[in-house]
């Protein structure tokens, strides 16, 4: 039975691999810390994130950073129209055998890596897609009627250009709502861009130094679930949640005016989760209230639909979500 | 919070004079414990439940939710509700209850309570106001009579008292004692009845309805109805028109030169000249309890007429009209018999 002094040493061990990849990730790519803590915090909860910006940002760079950094297998699918399932799953292939017999033997594909970068998911075709999202939720694929699974830790992190659409085909809402968090990438100041400039430019290309491996990985994605979160703060959790429906009696102004549809309940179980995570972060070993207000954006920004008089007033779901925030209290 | 608003409550009970004034303690006193009894109530219902208190402490504390979540991990064997326990524990040592949570009223109780304070304050006023109109020895009502502002006797020579409640106008210095006591002696009548001495607005002695009583007419500071029987505490009472209860004419002490007289009219009184015992003037006989004019009964209807008068055209202040009524209760002819 594990004890309180193993549950410390976890707790301190899960503190130091956060700080270990967000200082790696910090190497690398330059500023952004809210971006990197959620993006971490997805990790460790074995989520999946949808990464959104503008190209030459840095996204590829900040996911292979970090399965670098703790030393995970990491996998990048460049998606596009003519992109197959099989391409991200694997397929079965004949082999001929050492006695000349030929069977089919299955040849895995890049969805099995710890770390699966999934570029410009939205340029993929909506089979291509779905091809994602059995490997998302079920964390196994299904190939000529046989299951195979995947190896934990797996998280899946995709991104999309939200400035060209031409020849896209935007994630529906069911796949949307498999991500753990969407994060938005954006650009860097001035400072910021200076430091990637004289980083990127030089004869010095840094690298970050794996540690940690699946293993320890494992555990602490465990250690996360342990955390306890008390009844308050759950119905403060679900509350927001609620908030997010236009119809319900909670809802402030903005999400009566411009949200057509509200997050599912996939999003208070981020929250709570996400919560958790960063709970064990700041040394304790229960979430609290503040730590749901901080993940709440990342976490419903995704899952509600706006209307169209949203897109008139140029409103986007985190401004929604912000408002969701203020009008609920503890 | 309950008993401010019943303190109100009953403030607002007493100064209104919506209830009788011997019950209008008893009314207060009576809201004030249904107030103390609403608060316990109140406060026995709407206890809050640990967790709410632990979500308060966390609040103040600043403990983000590490007591609500400490409470719900009481009784829980596992590492982790242990450590989140015992961290909650570290957290609120050494903190004092007593100094982090101090009294604090409520956010209205404080101008409830000084409202409250008030009307309680002006009730007060008001019953020990009333309390001066009367008092177990002697009904009196306020100053303000009519043009009668002369003493009844008990023989019964001057207007009605009643009639002297009812009006408007001031008339320092009457003074109207009951019947029923003995016969007083009735002032010389040649005396001079102006009662300059006492106040300087002493009527003439013509304007007297009792011939007899006009040297005793004096106006004093106040008019008061007394109780037959009773003693006199109006001043402005001449030697015909004060009587004690011991049927001591206490014009016998206006004889005297003034002694015993403190007020205007009883210094009225004396300068009236009144003798005890004896009729100053004309054909009247000097004895001390001479004949009346007429009878007792007849001059109580006259004067139970008038006050029934004033009564019915609302000329009594609402709340002396019960005094009115049982002072001529009081001094019925057929009451004392």
């Amino acid at each position: 039975m594990t004890s309180t002094t193993s549950i410390e040493t976890q707790a301190a061990l899960f503190r130091e691999c956060f700080d270990h990849v967000r200082s790696e990730i910090g190497r690398v790519f330059v500023g952004q810390d809210e971006l990197v803590e959620h993006l971490l915090l997805c990790f460790f909860c074995q989520g999946h994130a949808l990464v959104e910006g503008a190209p030459g940002l840095g996204k590829t760079l900040l996911i292979r950073t970090l399965s670098q950094a703790v030393d995970l297998t990491f996998a990048r699918v460049q998606c596009t129209p003519d992109l197959m399932p099989g391409d991200v799953t694997g397929t079965n292939v004949i082999l001929e055998g050492t006695a000349g017999a030929r069977e089919f033997s299955f040849q895995r594909g890049p969805i099995f890596a710890n770390v699966v970068l999934a570029d410009e998911i939205n340029r993929a075709t909506p089979r291509t897609q779905a091809a994602f999202l059995e490997a998302m939720q079920e964390r196994q694929v299904t190939v000529f009627g046989v299951t195979h699974a995947i190896e934990e830790p797996f998280s899946v992190f995709a991104t999309q250009n939200p400035v060209e659409m031409e020849g896209t085909y935007p994630l529906p809402e069911a796949q949307l709502d498999r991500f753990f968090f969407k994060l938005s990438v954006r650009l860097p100041g001035v400072d910021d861009l200076a430091e990637i400039m004289a980083r990127t430019t030089g004869d010095m290309q840094p690298a970050a130094s794996p540690r940690f491996g699946a293993p320890m990985v494992r555990t602490m994605m465990h250690l996360v679930r342990q955390v306890r979160i008390a009844q308050p703060t759950t119905r403060f959790a679900l509350q927001l949640l609620r908030a997010t429906h236009p119809d319900a009696p909670e809802a402030p102004a903005s999400v009566r005016k411009y949200v057509r549809y509200g997050a599912s309940p996939r999003g208070a179980q981020a929250i709570v989760l996400a919560a958790k995570a960063l709970a064990l972060l700041n040394g304790r070993y229960h979430a609290a209230a503040d730590d749901v207000r901080r993940v709440t954006v990342p976490a419903l920004n995704h899952r509600i639909i706006l209307n169209f008089q949203a897109e008139m007033d140029r409103v986007d779901a985190a401004g929604v979500v912000s408002d969701v925030l203020g009008s609920i209290v503890e | 919070m309950a008993m401010s608003v019943a303190l109100l409550a009953a403030g607002v009970v007493v100064a209104l004079g919506r209830v009788p004034r011997d019950l209008a303690w008893f009314v207060a006193g009576v809201a004030l414990a249904l107030g103390a009894a609403a608060g316990v109530w109140l406060g026995i219902r709407r206890t809050p439940s640990l967790a709410a208190v632990a979500a308060a402490v966390d609040r103040r504390l600043g403990l983000q939710n590490a007591t609500v979540t400490a409470m719900e991990c009481v009784g829980a064997v596992d590492p982790v509700s242990t450590l989140v326990v015992r961290n909650a524990n570290a957290l609120t040592e050494g903190i004092a209850p007593a100094t982090l949570f101090s009294f604090s009223l409520l956010r209205y109780t404080k101008p409830l309570a000084v409202a409250a304070l008030a009307m309680t304050v002006l009730a007060a006023m008001r019953t020990s106001e009333a309390g001066a109109w009367s008092n177990r020895d002697g009904m009196r009502v306020p100053t303000g009579t009519t043009d009668a502002g002369k003493s009844i006797t008990s023989g019964g020579e001057q207007k009605s008292a009643a009639a002297a409640v009812a009006t408007t106008e001031p008339r320092p210095g009457s003074n109207i004692a009951a019947p029923g006591s003995p016969p007083a002696p009735v002032a010389d009548r040649s005396a001079p009845a102006d009662g300059s001495a006492a106040s300087g607005v002493q009527r003439p002695a013509q304007d007297s309805v009792a011939p007899r009583a006009e040297g005793a007419l004096a106006r004093g500071s106040t008019e008061r109805l007394e109780r037959p029987g009773e003693a006199s505490l109006g001043d402005g009472a001449t030697g015909a028109g004060r009587a004690g209860s011991d049927g001591r004419s206490r014009a016998g002490a206006a004889r005297d030169g003034g002694r015993g007289g403190s007020t205007p009219g009883e210094a009225g009184a004396r300068s009236a000249g009144g003798v005890r015992g004896q009729r100053t003037g004309g054909d009247l006989p000097l004895t001390a309890s001479g004949p009346a004019s007429e009878s007792y009964a007849h001059r109580y209807e006259l004067a139970a007429r008038q006050a029934e008068e004033a009564l019915n055209e609302g000329r009594v202040p609402p709340h002396l009209r019960g005094y009115v009524r049982r002072y001529f209760n009081g001094i019925r002819p057929d009451h004392h018999r």
